[in-house]
């Protein structure tokens, strides 16, 4: 080798030696020869080149680097700032090691603060509430298979304090690239409770929400459930004169006020039809009276309404859930609903007690309310005629048609079941209009008309509604004349707690109805607070005194001397007498005795339909048939 | 500036003028000895500037003689020097386009920093449409001469075209701004 090629190697070599610096990943070195060989000097410039674009590359990706997490801490902050003002839970779901990554807020929200950042998604499931736990499982597999664009599903989520929260979570799936497999989920958990599960009127729990806590309650088993339901029994009387300032015054000060009532773990939330119900510890009914006493307590005082103080009078229902008494929340509401009902017509400061024979009631009510309305639909009222019996003479020339419900399956329902039921629904009007329809033919009915002549006369009951009806005279007068019965053969029978209801428009229907040419009785006189004052004032033909006087007559010297007293006074009034309810013989003959003129009672016969009346009831000599002449 | 500039012009000098000429221009341009120029070294502007100046006085040769002269030398020894740079373009365009960077890797050889900056900022290159838009900044004012070498490219890979001068910094221009057009043959 000669001198002049080692000194080119030597100088190669320098060059290379430099560019090892290159190893531990630096850049930041300038290649230098002494060369004299322009090809030396050109490697090195080369050299130096790819050094500089090197640091100018690395310069620009970490430029490039700065700037993307400049962004992406930009976009995080604006994020987080959108996250923080929705107030959403973030969380993300890692399929791969099925994972569940929530932010602070999420556990916040959750109540479940103790699982820490991480832990498995099992835990969010357990947390729903059973119903739940499948519907949000489908939406998961739905979008991660692709049948939905966005996951979102609505659930109950416990709130670790034996409560519930309404969630919704919605989320997008990342999918592998490479299999097009679900990778992880990401999204956000949002709290809906307030727009679920609280009326927005007076703040409280709605009934879902009660639904739900009774449910968990139940569930638990520990049998310290109790519910009680408050009826402010004059709230609608103070709201009606309430400004609208005052009206949410008023809502805010009885929720601060059933709240004072609560012990730690307690409710005050809303039934479905908004009465405020106290879900309790207490589960029998001491202790239930006793919460109900203090609950009564708060609002011994007047409530301060703005400017304003105002009284409120209230009613307290308890259900008492002890000893696995009810099924579920389910059972335990419809109790709660068979409370309502007799809270609701129990007078102001009463506390009552559910009982289980209430239920029963209750169904047969219901099974009574159904059937009057089939009844009435499918056309299955029939009148059913009682005689009323001339009591000197013993000839039949009137008759009541009472209502009786013929049932295709059920055959003949009560009187006792469905009457109640229709006048408590108010079904009772289409009754009456159903018996007058159906009754008014059989005054010219053939067969009737054979055996009791032309000349009968029908009595039927006028209810409260149809006394208070200004148009009911004329729509009376109609219906006869379409019928072609002659005015002075009807005859409306009234009670008195009907007139006193509103004593004046009956007053009027009352004197139209006499003024037409129909007779009006007072029905059921002496079974309540009757007042022989009335007996004055009335436009009345007929009075009809009530079983309740007649039953036993024959051995109570009292209702002998009521009786007698009725009897004299009605003679001086010229009204004519019916003494109902006769059933033996010894009544009757006391009453013939006491000159009662016309007489009623399953003794001469029950109210029968018409082909039986007339196969059973003579015209004439009815008395000798009952034993009494 | 980069002593690739200087060396080729001491090349032309003692092709044009031998070792006496050297001399005698550079006495001209006030230097007791000429360096021998390093193509990785940095040498004062203003001494290239007054060597430029004396080689034409010396030679008698006006501006425009002396950038053609130059000129043809340059394209001829870097393409002796750096002969992929030519291969790589493959046509005048191409390696127009590629001269600013080719100029920063001749001042990649430079150690400062500094020095580096200056002479990669002297040169951009904008494509407009099928022309290339020039900027060339630097307190030197040789737009006479890259107007020689872009003639001389074009020689060189045997195609036409002209340079349009936009601005001028003889002109009283920040910069100098050339928009130039080559057709390649056939065109």
């Amino acid at each position: 080798m000669s001198d002049s090629e080692r000194r080119l190697r030597a100088r190669i070599n320098e060059i290379a030696d430099q560019l090892c610096q290159a190893i531990d990943g630096r850049y930041d070195f300038h290649l230098s020869t002494d060369s004299e060989d322009l090809d030396v000097q050109k490697l090195s410039v080369l050299s130096n080149f790819v050094l500089e674009s090197v640091r100018r590359n690395i310069r620009e990706l970490e430029r490039a680097r700065d700037q993307l997490e400049e962004k992406v801490q930009e976009r995080t902050r604006r994020l987080d700032l959108i996250i923080q003002g929705a107030n959403d839970g973030v969380w993300e779901w890692d399929f791969e090691e099925d994972q569940l990554q929530v932010s602070d807020r999420w556990l916040a929200m959750s109540g479940c603060q103790e699982l820490g950042h991480r832990f498995r998604p099992s835990e969010w499931v357990m947390r729903m509430h059973p119903q739940d736990r499948g519907p949000f499982s489908e939406a998961m597999l739905n979008h991660a298979n692709g049948l939905s664009e966005r996951f979102s599903c609505e659930f109950r989520l416990q709130d670790g304090r034996g409560g519930y929260r309404w969630m919704v979570a919605r989320g997008i799936c990342e999918m592998d690239p490479v299999t097009g497999s679900p990778r992880r989920m990401s999204g956000t958990q949002a709290d809906m409770t307030e727009q679920k599960f609280v009326d927005s009127t007076t703040r409280l729990p709605n009934a879902e929400y009660l639904d739900l806590v009774l449910q968990q309650r139940l569930a638990e088993g520990s049998g310290q459930v109790g519910l009680l339901v408050v009826v402010f029994s004059n709230l609608a009387l103070v709201r009606d004169s309430l400004t609208p300032a005052e009206e949410r015054a008023l809502v805010r000060e009885v929720r601060q006020r059933l709240h004072r009532c609560l012990r730690p773990g307690e409710l005050v939330a809303l039934l479905a039809d908004n009465t405020p119900a106290v879900l309790v510890h207490d589960a029998d009914e001491d202790g239930l009276r006793t919460r109900a006493r203090e609950l009564m307590q708060q609002f011994d005082e007047s409530l301060l309404l703005n400017e304003r103080r105002v009284w409120l009078s209230l009613v307290v229902g308890a259900i008492p859930g002890e000893d696995g008494r009810f099924i579920g929340s389910a059972d335990m509401l419809q109790a709660t609903r068979t409370m309502l009902r007799r809270v609701r017509n129990a007078a102001t400061g009463s506390f009552l007690v559910y009982q289980d024979e209430m239920r029963q009631r209750n169904r047969e009510r219901l099974d009574a309310e159904q059937s009057l309305r089939s009844a009435l639909r499918h056309d299955w009222v029939e009148p059913f005629l009682q005689p009323l019996v001339n009591l000197q003479t013993g000839e039949v020339d009137a008759f009541e048609a009472l209502c009786r419900i013929r049932h295709p399956d059920l055959g003949l329902i009560s009187p006792g079941l469905f009457i109640p039921v229709a006048e408590e629904t108010g079904l009772i009007g289409a009754l009456s209009d159903a018996m007058l329809i159906k009754t008014l033919p059989l005054m010219n009915d053939p067969l009737l008309t054979q055996v009791y002549g032309e000349h009968f006369s029908v009595s039927l009951n006028l209810s409260p509604a149809q006394l208070h009806d200004p148009a009911m005279a004329d729509h009376l007068i109609r219906e006869l004349h379409r019928a072609g019965v002659d005015p002075r053969r009807l005859k409306v029978e009234i009670t008195e707690t009907a007139v006193m209801a509103d004593a004046s428009i009956a007053m009027v229907v009352m004197k139209e109805l006499r003024r037409a040419g129909i007779s009006v009785a007072l029905d059921d006189f002496g079974a309540g607070y009757s007042s022989l004052g009335y007996l004055r004032q009335l436009p009345l033909d007929q009075l009809k005194i009530d079983r309740s006087l007649v039953s036993g007559i024959d051995s109570d010297s009292e209702k002998r001397a009521i009786m007698e007293m009725i009897l004299t006074l009605c003679e001086r009034l010229s009204l004519s007498v019916v003494v109902e309810g006769i059933e033996n013989e010894r009544e009757l003959s006391c009453l013939v005795g006491m000159g009662a003129h016309i007489g009623q009672g399953f003794l001469f016969s029950r109210p029968l339909p018409r082909d039986e009346l007339v196969a059973q009831v003579p015209r004439r000599g009815i008395l000798a048939l009952a034993g009494g002449q | 500036m980069i002593g690739f500039i200087q060396k080729v012009l001491v090349d032309i000098i003692r092709t044009e003028g031998g070792e006496e000429a050297l001399v005698a221009i550079g006495r001209k341009a006030g230097l007791d000895e000429v360096p021998d120029y390093r193509i990785d070294r940095d040498y004062p502007d203003d001494e290239c500037l007054r060597l430029l100046q004396a080689t034409g006085e010396y030679f008698g040769l006006d501006e425009d003689a002396l950038y053609r002269l130059y000129a043809d030398h340059f394209i001829r020894e870097s393409r002796q020097l750096f002969p992929m740079f030519y291969q790589m373009a493959g046509s005048a365009r191409a390696f127009l386009e590629r001269q600013p960077r080719i100029h920063t890797v001749l001042a990649s050889g430079l150690r400062n920093e500094e020095s580096r900056e200056r002479v990669r900022d002297k040169f951009e290159i904008d494509q407009q449409g099928d022309d290339l838009l020039v900027t060339y900044r630097s307190p030197n004012r040789l737009c006479g001469l890259y107007e020689a070498l872009f003639n001389r490219v074009l020689q060189e890979f045997g195609e036409t075209g002209f340079m349009k001068i936009l601005d001028c910094q003889k002109r009283g221009a920040e910069a100098c701004r050339f928009c130039l057009k080559v057709e390649a043959p056939g065109e």
